[in-house]
């Protein structure tokens, strides 16, 4: 009878120890839902800001390669006229004039280059907004293993964004890097010549 | 002045002002852009290009989908084609070669990198 007895509440205790962590299982559930949802309410914030960063990056690049080709444009008349003017002050023989000429000339060729140079640099668009589309990719895979997440925690269907829809429409390559032209160039050729002779 | 015809291909809006300026600045004024792949073909069906740059990672037909078209398509098939884009592991020059594409630049790219890659293709065909 006594063993059947201290059985039947040393089996009552375990229930109630069983409740008892049951119980706190639910709450701390509850607890780490609420951080859950709120990070996966702030990813679509974020993949906005960054495809908001890419889109004013696009139209500060466009500007500037506005300017430059306005500028390489006027550079280039002014190289012609400067080479007009030159042969005149050879032909009626004022040689210092032509000197003068000569110099300014090699400064309008100095800014013709410089200019180039700018326009070169700003590739660094194409490549950062290639490393934010890969991030913003990044984000909106972790938005929907959250999703999945929350819907098995509550039970509530979440709708497929727009957002992630659209990740189907950017191209871009995720390994992406701004290197000086030269070393990557001179890394490339390399691989090709070897890949060219082994073919 | 060159009488290349060259057709430019990048989804990149500024990146295709980039290689058109510095083509301009290596003496080569003819050329057409075309924003992917599939805008490239159809740009090819309608007019006579000698030569192609193309960008690799672009939506609707990427820069290797396209060069296999311009390879499988007996009018297109001996058309130079370069590459320039910011793929720089061995598997991905590995891949473009074997699909058809003549060299390869990497980016960021400069006039005369552009330049010698154009005449070292020409020298080739």
């Amino acid at each position: 009878m006594d063993t059947d007895k201290k059985r039947k509440v040393n089996f009552q205790q375990e229930l109630h120890g069983l409740r008892e962590a049951v119980t706190e299982m639910l709450a701390r559930f509850h607890q780490i839902q609420s951080p859950i949802r709120e990070s996966q309410e702030k990813m679509p914030v974020a993949s906005k800001r960054l495809r908001k960063i890419n889109d004013q990056t696009e139209a500060a690049a466009t500007r500037v390669l506005d300017v430059a080709e306005a500028i390489t444009d006027r550079e280039k008349s002014l190289l012609d006229q400067l080479k007009m003017v030159k042969e005149e002050a050879e032909k009626s023989g004022l040689h210092s004039l032509a000197e003068k000429i000569t110099v300014c000339q090699d400064l309008a060729e100095q800014n013709h280059d410089e200019i180039f140079a700018i326009i070169e640099a700003i590739q660094f668009q194409d490549i950062t907004s290639q490393q934010m589309s890969s991030t913003v990719d990044l984000l909106l895979d972790i938005e929907s293993r959250m999703d999945v997440l929350l819907e098995m925690m509550d039970g509530k269907k979440r709708s497929v964004a727009n957002d992630k829809q659209e990740k189907q429409k950017v191209a871009y390559d995720p390994n992406a890097e701004f290197s000086t032209a030269k070393t990557g160039q001179e890394d490339i050729d390399s691989l090709v010549d070897t890949i060219k002779r082994k073919t | 002045m060159s009488d290349l015809k060259i057709l430019a291909v990048d989804d990149s809006p500024t990146m295709r002002r980039i290689i058109i300026n510095t083509l301009k600045r290596a003496g080569y004024e003819d050329v057409t852009e075309a924003a992917d792949g599939k805008d490239a073909l159809a740009k090819m069906q309608v007019d006579k290009f000698n030569f192609v740059i193309t960008d690799w990672n672009m939506p609707n037909m990427d820069g290797l989908t396209f060069v296999n078209a311009l390879r499988a398509d007996p009018q297109t098939k001996s058309v130079p084609v370069l590459m320039i884009t910011t793929r720089s592991v061995k598997d991905d020059i590995v891949e473009a070669l074997k699909a058809g594409v003549n060299n390869y630049i990497v980016k960021p790219f400069t006039p005369d990198t552009i330049k010698q890659k154009i005449n070292e293709v020409l020298a080739n065909a």
